[in-house]
């Protein structure tokens, strides 16, 4: 069952088309990921998902209702936060998450228990105000979960985490995925949505350019890691070589799809001409291979919402 | 749902510093006011005294002066601050339907405007109890008109805090807001009446309905007691003035009255549900 179904769902601003006609579904159970570089549509999208920004076109489902009423309903089966942690700066955490728990009905106790599970337990009754970036991504998540919905939209949970603040937010969403929760995940950290997510769609302009699994979207081809001291110049030899496609350079190094895996045969291409690489390798593309390749972004820096 | 909503918005407004500091401002200048008088009055035995009932009108009437200005400027603080904090957005997220939320900021109107009358009220029925001789009263020290002034009141105050309501959420930021609600109550209309009574005799009559008009004709102590009215007057022809105003026929009043409060809600509310948050 669809949980989310949008069908060529667009919003203008004036002339400016923020999202051009997008369809896509994201089933019950899944943890999906929707990526785009930034201005690309992507929290446009989830905005009128969640009922903040009006539809100038197409439409949408949610939990299989479109109706004014049914999607109502539809939103309190949800939890989402959109971009940075909104709430109230003069009020505590408790009290910020009172405030959600009495609109779904809930009591104080799921409060201090979905506290506890991200970890703000001893900071219950400090001031939002207080709270480091990191905390207040916490508090979102937190606040998310109030209520048990059965699907929880993140906007970029891990901004403003050290390493193992991600890894503990990513084991809280892989913990909700065990139980059955739908995901819908934004984040810019291509690895981190790699490692969580099942599905993904990928936006650029607007529009979607690619929707599948991410084991489809990564076994697409074996590509080859080259390492010299003139990226820049290797990245240019390398696109020469003929048996190599969608050559790009990251900060480890250049990236080439490879027709055949003849390694030998691209070092030998390359050291002719004056490059003498200091690593040279087979790797699976990753997301990032591909996010890049799609979206032609050509810098880490692209965002992904998932 | 709306209990829910009416809690949170408690929740929200008592917490809040902003809240205090207006309420707390309004309670110094009624202070002032009210202590002033009271003071002159015992400085000086010409003056009349600062006692029940002589001076019920005199604090009804500073009293919904005081209200009219701050309750409409915390209202105002209370609206913005859910749109620069994006907490609006949020709200919408978490459940609460756009109308929802626009009930949560209409259900402080009245709350707001029963706080700030009547803390303005006890302070100046506070000052006025000790040179009252409750043995000797010139009158009722209840009269039903009180109750009926104050319902009054809490009216105006409806009829001034959707004015600010309606510059909140069209402007949706506090500082802005405040400047063009304060611009438009004290300067604008005031204006566009002398232009409108400059222009011809018609357009002047009309212009005694504009809004601010009304409300401050709501907010008239001598609407309400005609006891009070009359006597103003004999006093302005006792000092050779200009008697003040006659009251407005009460169909009118609140014909005018009711409009003038459904148009500026309903087109707050239309405004607020057709911009994206």
């Amino acid at each position: 069952m669809a949980v989310i179904s949008t069908a060529g769902l667009s919003k203008t601003y004036g002339k400016q088309v923020a999202v051009d006609g997008i369809s896509f579904e994201v089933e019950a159970g899944q943890v999906f990921g929707f990526l785009g570089p930034n201005g690309s549509g992507k929290t446009t999208t989830i905005g009128m998902l969640l009922g903040i920004i009006t539809p100038t076109g197409g439409g949408f489902e949610l939990f299989g209702g479109s109706s004014a009423g049914e999607l109502h309903a539809a939103r309190q089966r949800i939890g989402a936060t959109l971009e940075y942690p909104n709430f109230y700066p003069y009020l505590s955490g408790r009290d910020n998450l009172k405030l959600v728990s009495r609109v779904k009905g809930r009591d104080d106790d799921e409060v201090l228990r979905v506290l506890e599970t991200v970890g703000l337990g001893d900071r219950r009754d400090s001031l939002f105000k207080t709270f480091s970036l990191g905390m207040k991504q916490r508090l979102a998540l937190a606040s998310t979960m109030i209520g048990d919905p059965e699907l929880i939209i993140l906007d970029e949970p891990a901004n403003g985490l050290d390493p193992e603040g991600m890894k503990e937010i990513r084991e809280i969403i892989l913990g909700l995925a065990d139980r059955g929760k739908t995901i819908f995940l934004s984040s810019h950290l291509l690895a981190e949505v790699e490692k969580t997510c099942d599905h993904v769609a990928i936006i650029k302009n607007g529009s979607i350019v690619r929707q599948s699994s991410v084991a489809e979207l990564t076994s697409g081809g074996t590509v080859a890691r080259l390492v010299a001291a003139n990226l820049d110049k290797l990245q240019s030899i390398v696109e020469e070589y003929p048996e190599t496609t969608n050559v790009s350079c990251r900060d480890d190094g250049v990236i080439a799809e490879l027709k055949t895996e003849d390694l030998g045969g691209l070092n030998r291409w390359v050291a002719e001409r004056g490059i003498y690489v200091s690593h040279l390798s087979l790797e699976q593309r990753s997301l990032e291979d591909v996010f890049i390749e799609l979206t032609n972004t050509g810098e880490f820096e692209a965002e992904v919402t998932l | 749902m709306i209990w829910v909503v009416y809690r949170n918005e408690m929740l929200k407004m008592t917490k809040r510093l902003a809240f205090w500091v207006t309420l707390l401002s309004a309670v110094f200048m009624q202070l002032m006011t009210s202590g002033g008088r009271f003071y002159s009055s015992r400085q000086n035995p010409d003056l009349p005294q600062f006692s029940l009932p002589e001076s019920i009108a005199g604090i009804f009437s500073s009293s919904v002066q005081m209200a009219l200005i701050f309750g409409p400027a915390a209202l105002i603080l209370l609206v913005t601050s859910e749109f620069s904090w994006r907490t609006a957005r949020q709200s919408v997220i978490d459940g609460l339907s756009k109308n929802q939320f626009f009930v949560g900021k209409l259900l402080l109107i009245p709350t707001l405007g029963m706080i700030f009358l009547s803390t303005q009220l006890a302070i100046g029925v506070g000052f006025a109890i000790p040179a009252t001789d409750f043995g000797n009263l010139s009158g009722p020290l209840f009269k039903g008109v009180y109750f009926l002034a104050i319902a009054g009141f809490l009216l105006a105050f409806i009829g001034a805090a959707a004015v600010a309501l309606f510059f909140a959420l069209a402007i949706r930021s506090s500082g802005p807001a405040i400047a063009a609600w304060f611009f438009w109550t004290a300067i604008v209309e005031g204006l566009l009446a002398s232009v409108a009574k400059g222009a011809s005799e018609r357009l002047g009559e009309m212009a005694e309905f504009a809004p601010g008009n009304v409300i401050d004709q709501m907010a008239r102590y001598l609407q309400y007691d005609k006891d009070a009215f009359a006597a103003a007057v004999s006093r302005a022809l006792e000092r050779g003035v200009d008697p003040p105003s006659p009251a407005w026929d009460w169909p009118v009043l609140l014909v005018w009255f009711a409009l003038w409060v459904a148009v500026l809600l309903l087109v707050s509310f239309v405004w607020f549900s057709k911009r994206d948050l």
